[in-house]
């Protein structure tokens, strides 16, 4: 089905605005990831609001592209000053930073930037061909299924992103509560809005997610100087070239690193961090040489950054297809979907296939443009790092003002940008997973309206959320996602006290 | 690095934590158990105080019908919170610390004060943007902000300010004409 929207999808896709605001996108999601701290899913969500005057096309094509830069964007600092700009660059400090101490900078460079190309374009076009499928799949959704699907996907983000499971589920089912705040969908009476006009008809996401991402980091950023003074570090353009050779030469090595993000980046809530240290892992130990990995062994940066280039498409799956992020970054996606008009969930398959296939088509004229500008400016870009924080925070500041204002132009939701920015850091600051609160506060709408239709339907019988197969398998998928690991955990306890199974 | 490092807390990579000080429970050690509890219960009771307000504010006043939802919601939340509060408070119960509670905010306010400072810009930035409109508070706060961040160098504190609003207008008033907020006296 999907596939044969592709010629359709590349005559939107095809245009001169369409390939500026790649190349812009491009280049401003790369400028941003080699920032450390400052990756796709704050320089997304910064960027989310100025796309508010863009058609919805050019503007999940530009969002698409500011992501697919700061995914690679990340491995410049990474490779350059031994700091990766994003948390998928992680495990690409481990070889590349020690080839760059060997005098290899360059080499590292080109193999990190054919390595994310390449495994994005090649991962886009199994996305691509996947996109029948998953859209013929979206037809079993119904009002039931999609409020199970929504629950699923709320404890399956709390449980896979960060450390503390029921910390994570405190913020997703706070993330429904805020969004249950405005007026009763079928009565129009109010709930919970404190007087706030803003907060009348709904809980305005833009400002919630500029908030919770940007400006909460922008309390840990005023605190640093500069984030890193050591940018002496010399790079060719020939030694550049000579890193793409050593990356064609490993095509298994790519391969497997793309696949194993691809993977990864489709499990609702894995992302990139994970994505990559699996594959840098597994790369070593199908390595001729794994004494080497961790001292510069280029097969150890070809791992990490094509898997993680490789997230980018694989979390759009769950997105796209079911309305569950597979990462922080396509969560801030969730919420462009909604701003421009295309609904999240299971829906979006049969209602916005286009829109689906032009956002994938737009990866791969993402990473060509990517392959062309990380070339020529990734060495100049080390110097993005040494730029004072107490300037660049300021300027955050006052884009995400007018971004939060742009949208409804309210003064209410800069305030509440504000509010959700201190929110955000004492989260942070105790462990609290933001991400689950975002997708309860984008998804909460969709799961009550999802709800109150299936109690319509169903004469308000309970029972009726476990009257289908596929509601039954979501609610045994919630149980599986909520006790496996807790289970899992009891089990290992009592059997090492027995045994030395695991010792 | 570690390894389970996610793009949780915005994808903010652990250099970034270290370098600033920032993110993770605070030491257990260098503070007194009232501030901890103070820092780890701040969130939850926050929480705690919108279900209570949101049930107040419904009960009675909505039909049981159309509370369904918020109201599973709410209960769930109350039952994970309960969670949360039991874990935090055993553990702050095992906190040896002979700080008080004043030194340790000092100590807090001696690490995060221009965070502090930050919040405080903020709050009289967004202020100013209704009395004087957008672009001379950003003007100021700007400077304000950098000066607060450390920075005195009189040529890059007014050049980087003057940049980066000349930006903001031309690309996104002039560009793709956004109107900021304008202030009483219509600028």
């Amino acid at each position: 089905m999907a596939l044969e929207l592709v010629p359709e999808a590349l005559g939107v896709l095809l245009t001169l605005e369409n390939m500026a605001f790649i190349a812009v996108g491009v280049m401003f999601g790369m400028i941003a990831g080699s920032i450390p701290g400052f990756t796709g899913t704050n320089t997304v969500a910064i960027a989310l609001p100025f796309t508010l005057p863009m058609s919805p096309e050019i503007a999940l094509v530009f969002l698409s592209a500011i992501y697919v830069g700061a995914s690679y964007g990340g491995a410049i600092p990474a490779v350059l000053i031994n700091t990766p700009g994003t948390a998928g660059a992680t495990a690409t400090v481990l070889d590349a930073y020690p080839m760059s101490q060997k005098g290899e900078a360059s080499k590292a460079l080109g193999i990190s930037i054919l390595a994310s190309c390449i495994a994005g374009i090649i991962s886009a076009f199994i996305i691509l061909l996947l996109l029948g499928p998953i859209g013929d799949f979206s037809f079993l959704f119904t009002n039931r299924e999609i409020f199970v699907l929504g629950l699923f996907g709320l404890a399956a983000v709390a449980v896979a992103i960060g450390d503390n499971m029921i910390k994570g589920l405190v913020s997703g089912f706070a993330g429904l509560l805020i969004a249950a705040m405005p007026v009763d969908p079928t009565t129009g009476q109010r709930r919970l809005d404190f007087d706030f006009f803003g907060l009348y008809d709904e809980v305005p996401f833009v400002p919630v997610v500029v908030g919770l991402f940007a400006i909460s980091e922008l309390f840990y950023l005023i605190n640093k100087r500069a984030i890193s003074e050591d940018t002496k570090v010399n790079t060719s353009y020939g030694d550049i070239l000579e890193g793409f050779r050593y990356a064609i030469s490993k095509p298994v090595d790519l391969i497997r690193s793309m696949l194993i993000g691809l993977g990864i980046g489709s499990m609702p809530g894995a992302g990139t961090s994970v994505a990559n240290f699996v594959s840098w892992g597994i790369a070593k130990n199908f390595s001729k040489k794994p004494e080497e990995f961790g001292k510069g062994n280029p097969e150890g940066v070809i791992a990490s950054e094509g898997s993680n280039s490789a997230v980018t498409a694989g979390s759009l799956v769950p997105t796209l297809a079911l309305g569950i992020p597979g990462s922080g970054t396509t969560a801030v996606m969730l919420a462009a979907l909604l701003l421009h008009g295309v609904r999240p969930g299971p829906e979006l398959m049969q209602e916005f296939a286009l829109e689906a296939n032009i956002v994938i088509l737009s990866l791969f004229f993402a990473n060509i443009a990517l392959l062309v500008f990380a070339f020529s400016v990734s060495k100049y870009l080390v110097r993005i790092v040494s730029m004072p924080a107490n300037i660049i925070v300021p300027a955050i500041l006052a884009l995400t003002v007018i971004g939060s204002f742009a949208m409804r132009g309210l003064m209410f939701d800069i305030w509440l940008m504000f509010i959700f920015g201190i929110i955000g850091f004492v989260m942070r600051k105790n462990n609290y997973s933001l991400i689950p609160m975002i997708l309860g506060v984008i998804l909460g709408p969709i799961i009550e309206g999802a709800f109150l239709r299936s109690m319509l339907v169903s004469s308000q019988d309970p029972m009726y959320f476990f009257g289908s197969t596929l509601a039954i398998s979501l609610w045994i998928g919630i149980v599986l996602v909520l006790f496996g690991k807790p289970v899992y955990n009891i089990l290992k306890g009592s059997i090492r006290s027995r045994t030395n199974f695991f010792d | 690095m570690t390894a389970n490092q996610s793009e949780s807390d915005g994808g903010r990579v652990e250099s970034t934590q270290s370098a600033s000080g920032a993110g993770g429970p605070e030491d257990e050690h260098a503070y007194s158990r009232g501030y901890l509890a103070l820092v780890r219960l701040s969130f939850p009771t926050a929480i705690l105080i919108l279900a209570i307000l949101y049930v107040e504010n419904t009960f009675g006043n909505i039909r049981t019908e159309n509370l369904y939802y918020p109201y599973f919601v709410i209960g769930l939340l109350i039952f994970f919170l309960g969670v949360v509060y039991t874990r935090e408070i055993r553990r702050l119960l095992q906190v040896e610390s002979d700080e008080k509670l004043t030194t340790s905010l000092r100590v807090a306010y001696d690490k995060w004060q221009r965070s502090i400072g930050l919040v405080i810009i903020g709050v009289v930035y967004i202020f100013l943007i209704e009395v004087i409109g957008f672009f001379p508070s950003t003007f100021v706060s700007m400077i304000a902000i950098m000066l607060v961040g450390g920075l005195r160098d009189p040529k890059l504190i007014i050049g980087g300010t003057s940049i980066v609003v000349a930006l903001i207008y031309v690309m996104f008033v002039q560009g793709m004409g956004l109107a900021p907020p304008e202030g009483m006296f219509g600028i």
